[in-house]
């Protein structure tokens, strides 16, 4: 079980949230001057880190905010939570 | 004009269990008005515009109430809130907040056939509780007038502690109702619960 830190409800067990994937990915400006690859590339591809990774999880039983988790992918070790505001 | 359907509340259908109020009790409040409000908390204009209406300033700390004379605010998210009270119909309170929120970001919607009310109380409470819910509730950690969001037998619901008995509120869906209080009811069977329900308002 991970003990997730909700920026807002402190920590609660990961059965409250829902998994987002990968944070930090931002929407193209103009879609339409994309390429078929580079927008499949924005909607597809994502990292696989090994070690420290940001990634995107909503309180979904708690008060449904999403928020970003940095976490340790090989030790399951939670680094830290930040609201988006935090983190732009 | 024929007589309007009576209201029903989602538990006053199960039997009233039992035993004498002994160490748990458990009991619906049924048909309170339960409104959903949310709006921008930095909005200070359309707080102020709220606390004239609700006779109480909307609580900005997570997962804390507000109580005021006839009413209780939950925090539910960072603009988000649940209004509980049995002083105020429904439809006067949303109009009264939707006049008061003219012009500003705000949503306010009537959630109160949606959603019920269990009131948990006596020693055994906390005991009954954490069967199904992994929130230290101890008063030391969760004191009256807390809130929160969580899963309590796997189904979403708002805890508010109201005193230090210690009593809970328990605040779930209308279609979870029945399951919820079965659970509760399986979980307080050791405890002689002693759940009371009430079919009309």
């Amino acid at each position: 079980m991970l003990l997730i830190p909700c920026p807002w409800c402190g920590p609660r067990e990961d059965d409250e949230f829902t998994f987002g994937g990968e944070a930090d990915i931002p929407r193209p400006a103009d879609p339409d001057a994309l390429t078929d690859e580079q927008w499949a590339d924005y909607l597809f591809m994502r990292d696989n880190r090994r070690g420290h990774h940001r990634e995107q999880w909503c309180h979904t039983a708690g008060c449904r905010r999403w928020f970003v988790v940095e976490r340790d992918t090989v030790t399951n070790e939670i680094l830290g939570a930040s609201t988006y505001g935090d983190s732009q | 004009m024929s007589s309007p359907t009576p209201r029903r509340s989602p538990l006053g259908a199960i039997e009233s269990v039992q035993h004498p109020p002994q160490e748990a009790q458990l009991f619906e409040r049924p048909f309170l008005t339960q409104i959903n409000l949310r709006l921008d908390p930095a909005d200070s204009e359309a707080l102020a515009a709220i606390q004239l209406v609700l006779g109480v300033q909307l609580p900005l700390t997570p997962n804390t109430t507000a109580a005021g004379q006839e009413l209780l605010a939950a925090w539910l998210g960072p603009d988000e809130w649940l209004l509980l009270t049995e002083h105020h119909q429904p439809d006067a309170l949303v109009t009264n907040l939707q006049a008061a929120l003219t012009g500003h970001f705000a949503s306010v919607v009537d959630t109160s056939a949606g959603q019920t009310v269990i009131r948990l109380s006596g020693p055994s409470a906390l005991d009954v509780l954490a069967r199904g819910c992994a929130l230290d509730l101890h008063p030391s950690a969760f004191p009256p007038g807390a809130c929160a969001q969580t899963l309590l037998a796997r189904a979403q619901a708002l805890l508010i502690a109201v005193d230090a008995a210690p009593t809970f509120d328990i605040i779930v869906r209308r279609s979870f109702a029945p399951y919820v209080a079965a659970w509760l009811q399986d979980s307080a069977h050791q405890f002689d619960l002693h759940f009371p329900t009430s079919d009309t308002a």
